[in-house]
């Protein structure tokens, strides 16, 4: 349900490295904040001039200053100059490990009676047999719907009643459990969430209303322009890799079985690589004896499945996949390829160079397709560095009119990154965005129990979270200029638009070829009326 | 099981025992220092939020300082009083795209530079319209919180509209509301749901506005809003966060002194007669694909006597998987693939809303009848004490975790908090009387609240059906 009275200004992308920031869902409880961010791109305006009306030409010197009986003040000219920033330091994190591997860290933060927990499990949707997409998700989604001891309606009245949240969500690579709750329960919420987690009995008639009820969930998707233009741009860059999948099908989905869920769990549930973390207001002495009893001796490692590696799916040259929309007043964008893993030693430069070119407000790609163009109301670019590469994609959604000369802007924006060094003023604003969002970013409970869990699962070096700043701050713009012709493949870019076929199609084919699909997913057989040279 | 239910929020502040441990830092509370040990206990300190300074500048811009040093970070929150409320007839939309326009430059801070100069300093902004308020904020390091003050003071000061970058910005507005609205399913029904619900025009049109007036709207008429509304008068600056109060309030009164008042903006008319017979729409929809509805009430407003009582409602309907419109409908009779209810609360007259996306199998008046039955059971009998409680710690909830609107551990959240109740309602520290308020509603208030909103004469309902044929399921 849309919040309605909030227009907030801004689309806010908190990161544009997609890692693990859906999953602590349940902690999250309020809309996405929608920000705006501009980036002029170091354009300095020419001395303000007064623009005369030239619909009333006798309006000659339209005010534009509304305050008009305010006095210049000359000092207000350039900003402040500000002090050094205040030292930040991480809170202090204890590290441990069980004997049977699985990894835990403790933050205590007595600041609120409040406390959060996530388990993170290095197993995710990528391992779904073909014919059984959606396994990975309804295992994690069925856990609160039943265990051994309690019906799925007794895990929500205690969850609701402890002032908690749990839930259990899967991406492609991990399937994270998150927790939390008053302070004041805390050891009910420990119960609970190990309880889920080591018993559940995927219920049939819980299953099968879960299965009705998501192909429901898959209709509605197939009326959403932002999904449906994830879903083509995903199956053109991944073909059959496991990263082309954005969500099951209903027959696939039909498929499952109470006794798939059972052995998803019961073989890959397992605690070694896995990860625990509890943030907040709890001592750590009980909190450390409360884990070893429900997450050490009882809980047996095993072996996890080795990741399949992708083959890299070679697009054959620069290709058009629209998506006819008939009616829709926008055009939904998405144009790129296929990336880079998490532990590419190019990860942090490319994480720059993304923030340069569509990270943020103060970013090129919204300062020219948004600030000075006015075709939308964001265009932003983001990197999905999964555990094997993902993709790298630059999207907009615009008016419908405009679909041809956004295109134009987005190819303009990434040639330009990939040929021309960037400046160093864009470079220090993009690196001192980054270094802020990280910080600002572990104020709460969730973002820094986010962070932690991003280290342990991607295997990060554990020195990550303290070296965070210095490594964004040692990128230089030569980097940037290698990493961009690295992250961007401008001659194989997978443009996937979503929209009235009717209205674009004339236009889109001077750019590429175009290949036409309806909403179902089918091949249309509508063909491109004329061969553009 | 996920499902598609939002969580309501509530404007709240629950602040406990701030008690920081900084390795750097002083504890701000130091009589708070001895619970520093977490033991069981749940203890609330109050104030929720603590306040350092509270002063008016002679020009009448009311600021609110609440030190923290438990993180190098500096959150400020200025609201202005004025809403979609205030707008008038033939120019809706226009705080909305005025808000937009405060990007768009002033005396010493050219087009798109307020963006830059806060997210080169590592910080993040935002801003937004509402029906009663429009706020504008930004969270940074704590060392650049002068930075915030220049920009902030400059655009109250001296905005600069020009014909380019208002152009720019309507076209800009139009395509958020395509995006968010247009291009959407059902939400171009949900704007048409307050359409009918209110009486008043100024509680009724959208925020978002019509084409046809941002259309009509010239750069005098936003000059001319600027100059009524964005007056330091009219403003409530709260600034929470790591930095020193003495020094800051020299900082505001250097850069905000020397903005003039402005003569005080008329109050809006914003009343609403009682509604005596029931409202109904039927709304095609191009883009959605299952059919569903909105049963709405007319409600009071923001910390009405009722409202306490009716904040609970709303948690006992729709919070959490256990909550009674969750089970009955989409666990139990299995009509719903969505069921919840939230208060859109106002200043003044507001409303209470269910929302339903029913199943194949179901009519909406079906639906609607195992909706009313669940509403009914309310006027009926009392919830329990557990129920009770249940709703309860639900508020708590909403104050001590991570990401509600009304989290306490967000800075920006407090600043928030700190500037809209004392924007509404002249007095920043209301939130530990709120809390009180929620805590001693009963369950014999909860039944007496749901008698008086939830009757068939106060409802408007309005259906949304599918336009276009279903799309098959088939992807290859």
């Amino acid at each position: 349900m849309h919040s309605r009275h909030i227009h907030i200004h801004f689309h806010f992308r908190h990161i544009t490295v997609r890692t693990i920031l859906s999953f602590l869902v349940a902690l999250s409880t309020v809309p996405q904040a929608w920000a705006q961010s501009a980036d002029s791109a170091g354009k300095k305006p020419a001395s303000i001039t007064v623009k005369t009306s030239t619909a009333s030409g006798a309006e000659s010197i339209a005010p534009e200053n509304p305050s008009a009986q305010v006095k210049p003040e000359q000092w207000r000219k350039n900003p402040p100059t500000v002090p050094p920033p205040r030292p930040f330091k991480l809170p202090a994190i204890e590290n441990y490990k069980l004997d049977n591997g699985l990894s835990v860290q403790l933050v205590e933060d007595h600041r609120f009676p409040f406390m959060t927990m996530a388990l993170g499990i290095k197993i995710g949707s990528a391992v779904d047999p073909k014919d059984k997409l959606g396994l990975a998700d309804m295992t994690a989604g069925m856990l609160n719907e039943g265990t051994t001891t309690r019906k799925s309606k007794e895990i929500a009245d205690e969850v609701d009643f402890i002032g908690g949240a749990l839930k259990a969500t899967s991406d492609y690579d991990f399937t994270i459990l998150s927790g939390s709750a008053l302070s004041k329960y805390r050891d009910r919420l420990v119960n609970i969430l190990s309880e889920v987690i080591f018993h559940p009995t995927f219920p049939e008639n819980e299953l099968s209303l879960a299965k009705t009820n998501l192909i429901e969930e898959l209709a509605m998707k197939r009326s959403e322009p932002d999904f449906l233009v994830e879903e083509r741009f995903n199956k053109v860059l991944f073909g059959n890799h496991p990263y082309a999948v954005v969500a099951p099908t209903p027959a696939t989905v039909e498929r499952l079985t109470r006794k798939d869920l059972q052995d998803f769990h019961d073989t890959y549930y397992l605690p070694n690589e896995s990860t625990l973390v509890v943030v907040g207001d709890f001592d750590s002495a009980k909190i450390k004896d409360m884990i070893a009893g429900k997450f050490g001796a009882t809980w047996k490692s095993g072996t996890l499945p080795l990741a399949e590696t992708p083959k890299a799916v070679r697009q054959d040259s620069r290709k058009i996949y629209l998506v006819n929309r008939p009616g829709s007043v926008q055009s939904s964008i998405r144009i790129g390829n296929v990336a880079i893993a998490r532990n590419d030693p190019d990860y942090f430069p490319m994480v720059v160079a993304n923030q340069i070119l569509g990270g943020a407000a103060h970013s090129r790609l919204f300062l020219n397709i948004r600030e000075q163009k006015g075709y939308t109301y964001g265009a932003y670019s983001s990197v999905s560095a999964h555990r094997q590469p993902g993709s790298f994609a630059a999207e907009a959604n615009v008016r419908t009119e405009v679909t041809a000369a956004s295109l134009q802007e987005f190819l303009y924006e990434l040639a330009r990154i990939r040929n021309v060094k960037v400046s160093d003023k864009e470079l220090a604003d993009g690196k001192s965005y980054l270094v802020g969002s990280f910080q600002l970013g572990l104020e709460s409970q969730s973002g820094l129990a986010q962070r932690l869990l991003e280290e342990k699962l991607f295997d990060l070096p554990s020195d990550y979270l303290e070296t965070y700043t210095s490594k964004v701050m040692a990128v230089n713009t030569d980097q940037i200029r290698a990493v961009a012709r690295k992250l961007i493949d401008e001659n194989h870019l997978v443009i996937a638009v979503v929209g009235d076929s009717q209205k674009i199609l004339p236009e889109l084919q001077y750019f590429a070829p175009v290949e036409v699909y309806d909403t179902s997913g089918k091949l249309s057989s509508e063909a491109p009326t004329i061969n553009v040279e | 099981m996920r499902t598609i239910k939002t969580m309501r929020t509530f404007r709240l502040a629950l602040l406990s025992s701030i008690v920081c441990v900084c390795a750097q830092g002083n504890p701000i509370l130091a009589q708070a220092a001895g619970e520093l040990v977490s033991t069981d206990k749940f203890v609330l300190h109050k104030p929720l939020i603590p306040i350092t300074q509270d002063f008016t500048l002679d020009n009448g811009l009311r600021v609110i300082l609440s030190e923290d040093h438990c993180a190098p970070v500096a959150a400020l929150a200025l609201v202005y009083d004025v809403g979609a409320r205030n707008e008038r007839k033939g120019r809706s939309g226009f705080a909305h795209l005025f808000e937009h326009m405060m990007f768009e430059g002033s005396e010493n801070v050219a087009k798109t530079e307020h963006f830059k100069y806060i997210e080169s300093a590592g910080g993040t902004l935002n801003a937004s319209t509402h029906a009663d308020f429009t706020n504008y904020f930004e969270k940074m390091p704590s060392n650049q919180l002068e930075l915030a003050l220049w920009l902030e003071s400059d655009r109250m000061r001296s905005l600069k509209v020009t014909p380019e970058n208002f152009e720019n910005q309507l076209q800009t507005v139009k395509e958020e509301k395509r995006s968010s609205i247009d291009n959407q399913p059902y939400a171009p029904a949900e704007l048409k749901l307050d359409e009918l619900a209110f009486d008043n025009w100024a509680n009724a049109h959208p925020v978002i506005g019509d084409f046809q007036d941002l259309d009509n709207s010239s750069i005098e008429d936003v000059r001319q809003f600027f100059r009524t509304y964005y007056a330091p008068n009219n403003a409530v600056m709260a600034i929470v966060g790591d930095f020193d109060s003495t020094a800051v309030h020299k900082m505001v009164e250097k850069y905000f002194a020397t903005i003039p008042r402005q003569p005080k903006p008329e109050t809006p008319q914003v009343s609403e007669p009682a509604q005596k017979a029931a409202k109904y729409l039927k709304v095609e929809d191009q883009h959605a694909q299952m059919p569903g509805f909105w049963l709405s009430f007319k409600a009071p407003g923001k910390r009405d006597p009722d409202y306490y009582a009716l904040n609970l409602l709303q948690n006992v309907l729709s919070a959490g998987d256990s909550s009674r419109l969750y089970q009955r409908m989409v666990k139990g009779d299995q009509i719903a693939l969505t069921a919840s209810a939230g208060y859109e609360e106002r200043r003044g007259p507001s409303v209470f809303e269910t929302f339903v996306l029913y199943k194949p199998g179901t009519t909406a008046d079906q639906a609607r009848e195992v909706l009313w039955s669940e509403i009914n059971k309310l006027k009926k009998d009392p919830v329990s004490q557990e129920e009770l409680e249940k709703a309860k710690n639900q508020i708590l909830r909403s104050l001590f975790a991570s990401n509600t609107s009304t989290s306490l551990q967000r800075s920006l959240g407090r600043a928030e908090m700190l500037a809209e109740y004392a924007s509404f309602f002249g007095n920043p520290s209301l939130l530990d009387q709120d809390v009180d308020a929620y805590l001693n509603v009963t369950a014999a208030d909860i039944q007496r609240v749901a008698g008086v909103i939830f009757t068939k004469e106060n409802s408007t309902v309005v259906d949304v059906v599918p336009a276009a044929k279903k799309v098959s399921l088939r992807v290859d």
